[in-house]
């Protein structure tokens, strides 16, 4: 079950920083500035607006880019136990990386790399 | 494969029937006519069966295989009863026909398939001996019907005929549950899984959970009778009906109702049913007198004869629970002769509503100077209605009155009431349709043209004429309906006397 | 590898191979005819494995019923997917990858089906809620589409995520995420009986997400109105049969119905789902938002199952009949849905009741058609939906559950009321004002009609045969 020292530090986390909070809050000018509502950028004056659309085609090669950070990690842990998955572990491996080869194939084909341009992929 | 035959002949014949419409709208109603004088043919030999000394359990006897999962069979029989209600319902089948012959004009096929399913759906539960099998057919039966009215109704049928399948569903949604429970209590008790009736009736069930059951079974069947709290769907129906729908709501859908009551609630839950019979019998008491009352406000003529259905299928509940052989002859009379005359009134207002465009009992008036055949078997059957002696009507209410009063004299003396409150709404019918100043629509049709409104047809003169002879006959010589049901109801009603 | 996967392998083979030929060259047809080879290639497999000895391994469980249950997601995939050609063409948008995702989502559900591990149960889902997402939100330019995509992604990621604090919580009772285990009081099951239930809840939350019951239900109705025709037939059937055969999995085998209070709030939930779904379907005019909610209530009636054990029995039949029950059922109910959708599929200018005025009179076939199906879902006898519904009655019954039955005769006679009424606006006169000039029969559809008449009275009027299969398959 829960422990005593458990408890006792949830309280004492919750205490501090609610001391720091309320502490922050009771000291700070109340009165209103211009400055004051600006985002806070590293002392920097913010310029422009925030509205601003991505190309779609950053997200595509986002996501593309995590598929393949998992293949890394998958194969990582295969890597461990190569010896002991032998050649049926091989063959699944390698099952894995095709479809996953298949995959960016058709990613391609769709143009889902081609920058810049305004349409792309095949017609 | 005699009583299977009986159902399939109106199926395949109502297909047959919509198939024919391509070619010809008249064709349908010939080939309706052929499959229903088909279905005697079945039947023929066992009128045979009126002539025998001592009546066999079952006439026919037909167990087929269905779903052997459940042990659940299709199977058909037929013993007195049966056979009674089975010839009422082709017989009102042949007087629904004759009265669409000219009424329906529009969508025909259509309307003659519906017609001749409900009539396959009625007679399969007639004959329909295992209980699975005879809620099938129950249920089953509601949809053709339904679209009878819905489709062919008149003004307001969409709401009728919803009201209809409504309560009636409902009822048999609480008649599967307790089917279900009928059927695993029996095998607590007895270790045989079965829903056949035959089975079923050896042992009845007992215990508190068998009378829920049987209550279950009793509401189903009430609503469809339709007793007291549940009669309000049947002055609708009645009334939006087509002529045809009405005959063969009145004349057979109706006793749908009463015939579970005999053949299931009475044998298979003997103690549940003398339990609930006061209760019955103060339903049935009210009803009787409170249809007759209701029926003598109506302005609409077929709700009118609604109403007097409500007053008068009041007897049969009765009838069932007075727990006496003469009180469920007299019920089962009953069943048959309100059968005939309510139809026959129900073709007589449809025959009037043809010609003078109107049910209104205000409207209407004088009609014997214009159509004096017409009036004349009006007169007959208004009088039928109010249980005139020597006509079938009479044997029954009376019959029933003399069983019940044995046990139950004070429901008897209310209920007795009823059969005079039923002359008063009779004789508002004669007085108000037929004799009496013309009425409105009445004069309107002859400034029309006297030529328009003309007198039965040989063809509608004809189906009255044999209703009335059959009503007679059963006034002066009730002895032969009686024999045949006698044996089945004294095993009926054996085990609650006991 | 046994015999058991080989209908998963030639789905994922199937999927590869049109994402190939979908590089290659896009061509609507051979997309079409490579997502069908590969149904039919799968059926097959499963057809093979019918009756033969099963087995369980750790992930996956092989009995008798399963790739029966299998089996029947593919007939309904495939009754979808014949008229799927048609439907597509008509639809401005890209139509290859609908197949793609089509199959993905089948793959999904089958895994689930299988599922005897939370992880396998976990990918398997989210392999077809991910799926699901790009059917619903498949096309583009419809508002109400792009709406239900979003709705729907968010609450399957809520329901994935409750579900997932449920089987941490669970892990860390029993120590094991095999179902076959979650029975078993586990060495380390230190935490008191409360954090079990909370587990179960989370997982039961989650569950009733995926079946649209009722505290959870208010997705439902959007997403089958707001996304494409199809994609609403297959989360109504694929996604929901799916979950469900998990969900009693995991019930039986965890055997919940010992703690009172889960059995209490299934109960609730059910009840809840029987009356509200039925409630809500009374008066609505859009037939996909009655179709929803007739959803809520059929599933209401299913969870009645997942109870039998809590009470007593009479040792009626035997045990297997409960299964039975449910196989039937749910057999039954995937049946008459997929028809009504591929009845609604042949007639796609047609959203609400009043749109079907006088359909009975210009195309009958269609008319008869829409008309049994809704006679089955409301339970009438000589339809395959009133045998499955005779089948629960009888469980229920013999289980002694009145109140739930009370609530089951209650909710049918409300539900008649809306079925009842599309069937009404069919067979009123035409009025005029109703155009079926656009609705063209084709024999695809014609053919799919006939199957469809054939399967809802066939196995509802003789249903001798299939009701012996499955008590086969049940006992095996």
């Amino acid at each position: 079950m829960i422990s005593t020292s458990f408890l006792v530090y949830l309280i004492a986390v919750l205490l501090l920083t609610m001391t720091m909070l309320l502490v922050s809050h009771l000291l700070n000018p109340k009165t209103g500035k211009r400055v004051n509502k600006l985002p806070y950028e590293s002392g920097i004056v913010p310029s422009g607006t925030t509205d601003i659309r991505w190309n779609v085609n950053y997200f595509l090669v986002a996501i593309s880019f995590v598929i393949f950070d998992l293949e890394a990690v998958f194969l990582y842990i295969w890597s461990i136990v190569v010896m002991e998955a032998g050649w049926q572990g091989f063959i699944i491996t390698s099952f894995f990386i095709f479809a996953l080869l298949i995959g960016l194939f058709y990613e391609v084909r769709q143009g889902a790399f081609d920058w810049g341009k305004k349409q792309g992929g095949i017609e | 494969m005699i009583l299977l035959s009986l159902l399939l002949i109106p199926l395949i014949g109502g297909i047959v029937a919509w198939y024919s419409e391509r070619f010809n709208p008249d064709y349908p109603r010939w080939v309706a006519l052929a499959s229903l004088i088909l279905c005697w043919v079945p039947v023929l030999p066992y009128f045979s069966a009126f002539t025998l000394e001592q009546m066999p359990q079952w006439l026919v006897d037909e167990p087929m295989r269905w779903i052997p999962r459940l042990n659940i069979t299709a199977h058909l029989a037929m013993d007195g009863l049966s056979f009674l209600l089975v010839i009422l319902t082709l017989a009102m089948g042949l007087v629904a026909l004759s009265s669409a012959w000219t009424e329906i004009k529009k969508r025909t096929g259509f309307f003659y398939l519906n017609l001749l399913w409900t009539l396959a759906g009625v007679m399969g539960v007639f004959l329909a001996m295992d209980l699975f099998l005879f809620f099938v057919f129950w249920e089953v039966m509601l949809v053709p019907m339904y679209l009878l009215i819905a489709i062919w109704g008149y003004e307001n049928r969409q709401y009728a005929a919803f009201k209809f399948f409504m309560f009636t569903q409902a009822g048999g949604l609480l008649m599967l549950l307790s089917l279900a429970g009928l059927v695993i209590l029996h095998y607590q008790q007895t270790h045989i899984l079965s829903f056949d009736y035959t089975v079923l009736v050896q042992n009845p069930i007992t215990g508190d959970l068998a009378y829920w059951i049987a209550v279950g079974f009793t509401v189903a069947f009430i609503v469809k009778l339709p007793a007291l709290p549940f009669h309000s769907w049947l002055p609708d129906a009645h009334t939006q009906a087509p002529t045809a729908a009405s005959v063969i709501l009145a004349a057979v859908l109706l006793k749908t109702g009463g015939y579970g009551l005999i053949r299931f609630v009475l044998p298979l839950f003997p103690d549940a049913a003398k339990a609930i019979a006061p209760l019955m019998m103060t339903i049935a008491g009210v009803g009787v007198v409170y249809g007759a009352m209701m029926a003598f406000v109506q302005k609409d003529l077929k709700r009118l004869i609604a109403y007097s259905s409500v007053s008068h299928m009041g007897f049969v509940l009765l009838g069932c629970f007075a727990m006496n052989i003469y009180a469920l002859q007299g019920a089962v009379m009953q069943m048959l002769a309100h059968g005939i005359s309510t139809s026959a009134l129900f073709v007589l207002v449809g025959m009037i509503q043809y010609r003078f465009k109107t049910r209104d009992l205000d409207k209407l008036g004088g009609l014997w100077q214009q159509v004096p055949r017409l009036s004349a078997i009006g007169l007959f059957f208004g009088v039928a209605s109010l249980g005139m002696p020597g006509l079938g009507n009479f044997v029954a209410e009376f019959l029933v009155l003399v069983g019940s009063f044995e046990k139950y004299p004070w429901y008897t003396v209310v209920a007795a009431s009823g059969l005079i409150l039923g002359a008063i709404y009779s004789l508002i019918i004669i007085y108000k349709t037929f004799f009496g100043p013309r009425g409105d629509s009445v004069q309107t049709s002859e400034v029309k043209g006297a030529a328009e409104v003309t007198d039965t047809s040989n063809r509608e003169a004809t189906t009255l004429l044999v209703m009335v002879v059959i009503l007679v006959y059963m006034g002066v010589h009730p002895q032969p309906f009686m024999d045949m049901v006698q044996s089945n109801l004294l095993q009926t009603i054996a085990k609650g006397l006991l | 590898m046994s015999l058991h996967y080989l209908p998963a392998i030639v789905l994922i083979i199937t999927v590869l191979l049109s994402l190939t030929s979908l590089s290659l060259k896009r061509h609507h047809g051979i997309a079409y005819l490579i997502c069908g080879g590969g149904l039919l290639l799968t059926m097959l497999s499963l057809f093979m494995q019918i009756g033969k000895t099963g087995t369980t391994s750790e992930l996956f469980v092989f009995d008798a019923i399963t790739p029966f249950l299998s089996l029947i997601l593919l007939i309904v995939v495939s009754m979808i997917w014949v008229q799927l050609y048609q439907w597509l063409e008509a639809l401005d948008e890209r139509k290859e990858e609908y197949y793609l995702l089509l199959l993905l989502a089948t793959l999904g559900s089958l895994i689930m089906v299988a599922s005897n591990h939370f992880t396998s149960f976990f990918l398997g889902l989210e392999l077809m809620s991910l799926s699901f997402v790009g059917l619903v939100a498949y096309s583009g330019r419809e508002f109400k589409g792009q709406e239900a995509g979003v709705k729907y992604l968010i609450l399957s990621a809520v329901a994935s995520a409750l579900m997932l604090m449920g089987m941490a919580i669970l892990y860390l009772q029993y120590g094991t995420l095999s179902f076959n285990d979650l029975s078993m009081q586990g060495a380390s099951g230190t935490l008191p009986s409360w954090v079990t239930v909370t587990g179960i809840i989370f997982i039961l939350g989650g569950m009733f997400f995926k079946l649209s019951l009722v505290p959870c239900h208010l997705w439902v109705a959007d997403l089958f109105e707001g996304a494409p025709l199809a994609t609403s037939a297959l989360l109504a059937t694929l996604s929901k049969l799916a979950a469900f055969v998990v969900l009693w999995r995991i019930f039986s085998l965890g055997e919940w119905h010992t703690h009172a209070v889960i059995v209490d709030i299934v109960a609730a939930v059910a009840i809840a789902s029987m009356l509200v779904g039925n409630f809500l379907g009374l008066l609505q005019n859009n037939l996909l938002r009655l179709l929803a909610y007739s959803s809520i209530a059929h599933f209401g009636y299913l969870l009645i199952i997942l109870l039998l054990a809590a009470s007593p029995t009479t040792a009626f039949l035997t045990s297997t009949f409960s299964t039975e029950a449910v196989v039937f059922y749910l057999v039954a109910y995937l049946f008459t849905l997929v028809g009504v959708f591929s009845v609604l599929m042949q007639m796609p200018q047609i959203k609400t009741q009043q749109d079907l005025t006088g359909l009975f009179w210009h195309k009958p076939t269609l008319a008869i058609t829409l008309a049994l199906l809704m006679l089955s879902l409301a339970g009438i006898p000589l339809t395959i939906g009133f045998m499955g519904k005779f089948y629960l009655v009888m469980t229920a019954v013999n289980h002694q559950m009145w109140w739930l039955l009370s609530a089951l005769v209650i909710g049918s006679v409300i539900g008649l009321f809306y079925y009842l009424r599309v069937i009404m606006m069919m067979i009123k006169a035409p009025d005029g004002e109703s155009d079926f000039s656009g609705l063209t029969m084709t024999t695809n559809g014609q053919l799919l009609n006939y199957l469809i008449i054939f399967l809802v009275i066939g196995f509802g009027t003789f249903p001798a045969a299939f009701s012996q299969l499955i008590e086969t398959l049940s006992r095996g």
